[in-house]
């Protein structure tokens, strides 16, 4: 999807990046004095959430940069930390839980680095083990076609011993990466996902090939890598397919590079429901075996989890034995089913997930005793 | 002035009063009850006006409009048709001037059925949507419902509009009561096919607007995920053996509709439930004792209901509970292996 309408903040029209975005859309530009015109723009369309990801916004972050991930106490979390660099995204996927989070959904990108950079100086200096990514309210490389963002963060991070950045990704905008000094403490994650989905779900994202093929580009970079199943569609074949997935994965990437692996079904909060049957009538992943769990959202039910999880797991392990893989937002009973060992048994998921980044990434140990 | 000929007797028409009061005998062979472009009446039965007219006559005239040769119907198709039968040759009629535009018919078509009797929510859409097609200003055509004693909120009117384009079982469903205007509108989502089907079902087992929702729905899904459509459902040998099943009442076909439903739309989780009843069923836990799984067996929490009215009862309950922890059916439950 493209861009066609370039709203511009006042009060960071003067700033370098803003030029440089500018100079890079050939756009119309409009500056406003405050978010609400821009808001107001995008809710008067047919199709908001169609007209908020061909709509950039530039503008200042006026909260914080560095947040904790939205996590519910009633499932493990990984205890993520986000680097919040904008908003939404122009690929389009059917389940994509941004379509309702954000009221209207706008793609917005903060312009206030030094801010952000100011705000990374202070995480870095608590030299404890921090895991922060970009990926939690937008794809971390879709700002690659109009940004410098990767060279800013990748950069920062390198010079610094206790954060990993991970950038999730569904693109294979990785060029800029192929020069930066990332010193190892940059991961680049894909999310994978059947040829089916990828094709009927996962509009204007990346082939499951190509988003490989940049992977294996990247692990020659030097650079660490994760992946994420997520979220994975239970249908007619499926399991065939993510089998297949598995062995396309490994056939493309040394598992020695893979710093960690997710598992996670889909799930979907309810009012998203009505926006995938308005905007993706001929969409029927919603239409699973799905129940309301402990946080709200719907989810397959759990024996359904639990089976497919347990055949990934077997199929990653058959080729990957020493890969770690965790699961996204699932309970004690669904680790034990299907990974044979429960968070706590290892100090906990966060735990495992920061010594492994230790280990990959070259981060200092010390960070782990700090936390 | 509109009408022809002298008249007394005045109707209110959004512009003003007009007299019309003339009555002019009418043939009936040069009435047009083809024309029903001013019909607001959906009763098309005539044999009670048929006993009215013959011992009272004809109280009400027809009102109708000169149109080349023949005449429009305005109001008072039932009447016409009651007269026909009757073997009249003739009928007593206000006539109005083929002058008078279609936008003041309607609202003698209207204010004649308001005048006469409450109208219903089928005659009342028809009868909004006949004022919509003249009326292209919003407050004008508002201000007009309103003296015509029609509803005046326009999102009310909006929806009640969509009323007299539903198919006709579906609209027959509404004044039946069978479905509510909500429902009919819901079901105007659907193929004209289905949303008849669907009235027919809700009107052969009397099921209630939050059940009819509930069908709906898994109808709906079960056709999505099965690439196929709730008619096709509905005409299933499964469907249509609990239907037509004179041995079972309506409560009990409606119950096994929708276990049958539920069951085929969450098949495992069906399956799991059954299975977890069944282990149960073999702890012979009595009546007073009740085991219950996690909600849809997400969480880890198992509940364990006692009911006792007295200390003997609740030591029989220790005996028992001591029983059921050793016993290997807990086990399996609990484990679910
Ligand atoms: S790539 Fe990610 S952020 Fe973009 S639409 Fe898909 S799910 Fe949403």
């Amino acid at each position: 999807m493209t861009i066609t309408k370039l709203f511009i903040n006042q009060h960071i029209k003067n700033f370098p990046e803003t030029f440089s975005i500018q100079s890079r859309l050939n756009v119309p530009v409009e500056v406003v004095n405050e978010s609400r015109e821009v808001f107001d723009y995008i809710l008067s369309a047919k199709d908001p959430i169609q007209e908020g990801k061909q709509t950039l916004y530039l503008t200042r972050n006026n909260g914080a940069f560095f947040k904790k991930c939205p996590g519910t106490r009633c499932y493990t979390c990984c205890d993520y930390k986000i680097l919040h660099i904008g908003t939404f995204c122009h690929m389009d996927c059917t389940y994509c839980i941004l379509q309702s989070y954000f009221h209207p959904p706008v793609l917005q990108y903060f312009v206030n680095h030094a801010d952000l950079l100011a705000e990374l100086r202070d995480v870095f200096a608590k030299k404890k083990i921090y895991r922060i990514g970009t990926g939690e309210f937008t794809d971390s490389m879709i700002w690659e076609l109009w940004t410098d963002l990767s060279k800013l963060l990748v950069t920062a991070f390198s010079e610094q011993e206790y954060t990993v950045l991970e950038l999730k990704t569904k693109t294979t905008a990785i060029e800029e990466l192929y020069a930066l000094p990332h010193n190892r403490k940059t991961i680049v994650a894909w999310s994978l996902n059947t040829n089916q989905m990828i094709k009927k779900e996962e509009r204007h994202t990346a082939s499951l090939s190509a988003r490989l093929k940049a992977a294996a580009k990247c692990a020659s970079w030097g650079y660490p890598l994760a992946f994420h199943f997520d979220p994975m569609v239970i249908y007619e074949g499926c399991e065939k397919d993510y089998k297949h997935v598995v062995h396309q994965l490994f056939a493309q990437v040394d598992p020695d590079k893979i710093v960690w692996i997710s598992l996670g079904t889909l799930r979907f909060m309810l009012s998203l429901k009505g926006i995938i049957q308005k905007r993706f009538p001929n969409s029927r992943i919603i239409y699973g075996e799905f129940i309301a769990g402990l946080d709200g959202k719907m989810r397959y039910f759990k024996p359904l989890r639990i089976d497919l999880y347990r055949k990934m797991v077997a199929w990653i392990r058959d080729l990957a034995p020493d890969v770690l893989i965790y699961f996204c937002m699932e309970d004690d009973e669904i680790w034990n089913e299907s990974l044979g060992f429960i968070p706590s048994e290892y100090g906990g998921l966060p735990q495992m997930l920061d010594t492994r980044a230790v280990k990959h990434c070259g981060l200092n140990p010390d960070g782990l005793i700090r936390k | 002035m509109a009408f022809e000929g002298d008249s007394n007797q005045q109707i209110f028409v959004g512009q003003g009063f007009v007299n019309i009061n003339v009555l002019q005998s009418i043939p009936l062979s040069a009435i047009n009850s083809e024309d029903s472009r001013f019909r607001i009446t959906t009763k098309t039965e005539i044999l009670e006006l048929v006993e009215s007219i013959q011992q009272l006559g004809l109280i009400h005239p027809p009102i109708l409009k000169r149109h080349a040769s023949e005449y429009v119907i305005i109001s008072g198709f039932r009447r016409i048709a009651a007269c026909r039968y009757l073997g009249w040759i003739e009928i007593p009629a206000r006539i109005l001037s083929s002058k008078i535009s279609d936008d003041t018919c309607i609202q003698y078509a209207i204010a004649d059925n308001t005048l006469q009797r409450p109208l219903n929510l089928v005659e009342i859409s028809r009868s909004l949507f006949l004022l919509s097609s003249f009326f292209k200003d919003e407050n004008q055509r508002l201000e007009c419902a309103s003296i015509l004693g029609l509803p005046d909120n326009l999102s009310l009117i909006k929806k009640i509009e969509k009323i007299c384009h539903l198919p006709k079982p579906i609209q027959d469903g509404i004044l039946k009561s069978t479905i509510s205007m909500a429902m009919g509108l819901e079901l105007s989502k659907f193929e004209p096919n289905i949303g008849v089907a669907l009235v027919k079902l809700f009107d052969q087992l009397k099921i209630g607007l939050n059940k009819q929702r509930e069908i709906i729905l898994l109808l709906d899904e079960i056709a999505l995920r099965e690439n196929t459509t709730i008619d096709s459902l509905l005409n299933e040998k499964d469907i249509k053996e609990i239907l037509d099943n004179d041995e079972l009442d309506r409560a009990r076909k409606q119950k096994i509709i929708r276990v049958y439903l539920h069951r085929r739309r969450f098949p495992t989780l069906f399956k799991t439930k059954n299975e977890f009843e069944k282990l149960v069923k073999e702890l012979k836990l009595g009546n007073s004792i009740k085991l219950m799984p996690p909600k849809d067996f997400e969480g880890p929490t198992y509940t364990l209901k006692v009911n006792f009215h007295n200390l003997a009862e609740l030591k029989d309950f220790r005996t028992k509970l001591d029983r059921i922890i050793r016993s290997s059916g807990l086990q399996k439950i609990l484990t679910k292996k």
